[in-house]
């Protein structure tokens, strides 16, 4: 039976949320019909497995549910999943590569914290160029989509369906909510981009004049942030990869929160205002009501991260038992 | 591409085309999916579960089908049958395919 709702799991990825229950109610009651008139045991794995064969892989399963096939066509989608997966580890390391040459060609003297900071400012490029290349790679096979008959789209050879390989179904600890996460990223995304290549744009806005807001100090803190903001996009990305957390990363989240806790701690307690503007426009609150709302971030997010935490053992202790 | 496989594509396809009038044919009974398949499996008529579920979904979606979840049973079953706009196009549908039938064995006699 487990078997069945792990196959209906991943099948129920894949389909419309408005369908997603109903379908997946049909399914397991055609399943379960199929295993009643076979005779087989609820427990027979195997034979339960190659029932679900029959019924197809689940991503297939879910596409002739939906009107028709996507922009990519499916036999052509596991290709581009696997594309993309390159893409996401060789990218990032060649862009990081070639920042580190760019380096040493352009600089005499060498540190190896410049180096790290220099490394670190092309993070938001290095973002950018993968996103620039996942619409590219999109477009390229929506493409060859267009391009092929049906034939040689059935000549594609897919990987053969294991059912029994199939991933557990997260419980609800380990779920994860895509919109969230894509959300999460994108926002970290921005705030990359924003406090390293636009922090002019943090201002006090006044008679179409500009004046920035923050000063020096914050840039000492800048790569701090940086290196917050970076784990958070890769534990995001992490988590929409793999579609579920992990006692791993959810392990790996609660030392973010609590190091991104840290850096609000951090923020509120610098003085990373520009004390001209703020004493000139006598803007004293500002700094008060910046550092409250960072400390109450800051608590708020260590007693949510450990609560968080918590349920996980809790969760594991009563799955034990 | 092998004869085989040529000639298996070329079945699917000649039988594409009359799925949907068997399908509203049986219907004319109440089915749930599985003793579908199975009706159609005694009558010869052998198609695939992953083509036959989404299908009937979509005549539902069309108004073609009726459905509902009958929970009285050992387990809950969604049950099918033609409705009063089915029975029509269905009608529709069957004289249009015997007509063609006609033409196409005219056709084909010769060879």
């Amino acid at each position: 039976m487990e078997l069945i709702e792990r196959y209906l799991y991943q099948v129920e990825k894949y389909l419309p949320k408005a369908n997603r229950k109903e379908i997946s109610n049909e399914l397991r009651s055609l399943i379960l019909e199929q295993l009643d008139d076979q005779d087989i045991n609820i427990n027979d794995e195997d034979k339960i497995a190659s029932i679900l064969k029959d019924f197809g892989e689940p991503r297939k399963v879910a596409a002739s549910y939906t009107k028709q096939d996507g922009v990519i066509a499916n036999e052509l989608v596991p290709i581009f999943y696997l594309v993309l997966r390159i893409l996401f580890y060789v990218l990032p390391i060649t862009l990081l590569f070639v920042s580190m040459i760019d380096y040493f060609s352009s600089n005499d003297t060498y540190s190896i914290m410049d180096l790290l900071l220099s490394m670190l400012y092309r993070v938001p490029n290095i973002l950018m160029a993968l996103m620039a290349s996942i619409g590219i790679l999109f477009v390229v096979f929506s493409g060859i989509s267009q391009g092929l008959t049906s034939k040689e789209l059935e000549d594609i050879k897919v990987p053969e369906f294991d059912p029994l390989k199939l991933p557990k179904v997260p419980t609800n600890i380990y779920k994860v909510s895509i919109f969230e996460t894509l959300f999460s990223i994108l926002a970290s995304i921005l705030f990359l981009y924003i406090i390293n290549y636009e922090q002019g744009l943090i201002a006090i806005y006044f008679e179409g004049e500009r004046y920035p807001l923050l000063n020096t100090r914050f840039q000492q803190i800048l790569p701090y942030i940086n290196i917050g903001l970076i784990v958070q996009i890769l534990i995001s990305t992490a988590h929409l990869y793999i579609r579920q957390k992990t006692f791993l990363t959810k392990t790996m989240e609660y030392i973010h929160t609590i190091y991104s806790a840290l850096i609000l701690f951090i923020l509120a307690a610098a003085p990373i205002f520009n004390e001209t503007i703020i004493n000139g426009y006598d803007l004293s609150i500002v700094p008060r009501i910046f550092t409250i709302i960072l400390i109450i971030a800051g608590l708020a997010s260590i007693i949510g991260g450990t609560i968080e935490f918590i349920k996980m053992f809790v969760f594991i202790k009563r799955e034990e038992s | 591409m092998d004869k085989e496989k040529l000639l298996k594509n070329l079945y699917a396809e000649l039988k594409k085309g009359s799925i949907v009038l068997v399908v509203l044919a049986k219907l004319h009974d109440k089915h749930y999916g599985y003793s579908l398949v199975q009706t159609l499996n005694d009558d010869h008529f052998s198609i695939d579960q992953n083509t036959l579920y989404p299908l009937l979904r979509r005549l539902d979606e069309q108004g073609l089908l009726e459905s509902s979840w009958e929970v009285a049973e050992p387990r809950p079953r969604k049950y099918y049958q033609v409705s009063s706009l089915g029975k029509e196009i269905y009608q529709e549908l069957k004289m249009t395919y015997l007509k063609n039938t006609n033409i196409i064995n005219n056709l084909i006699k010769e060879h």
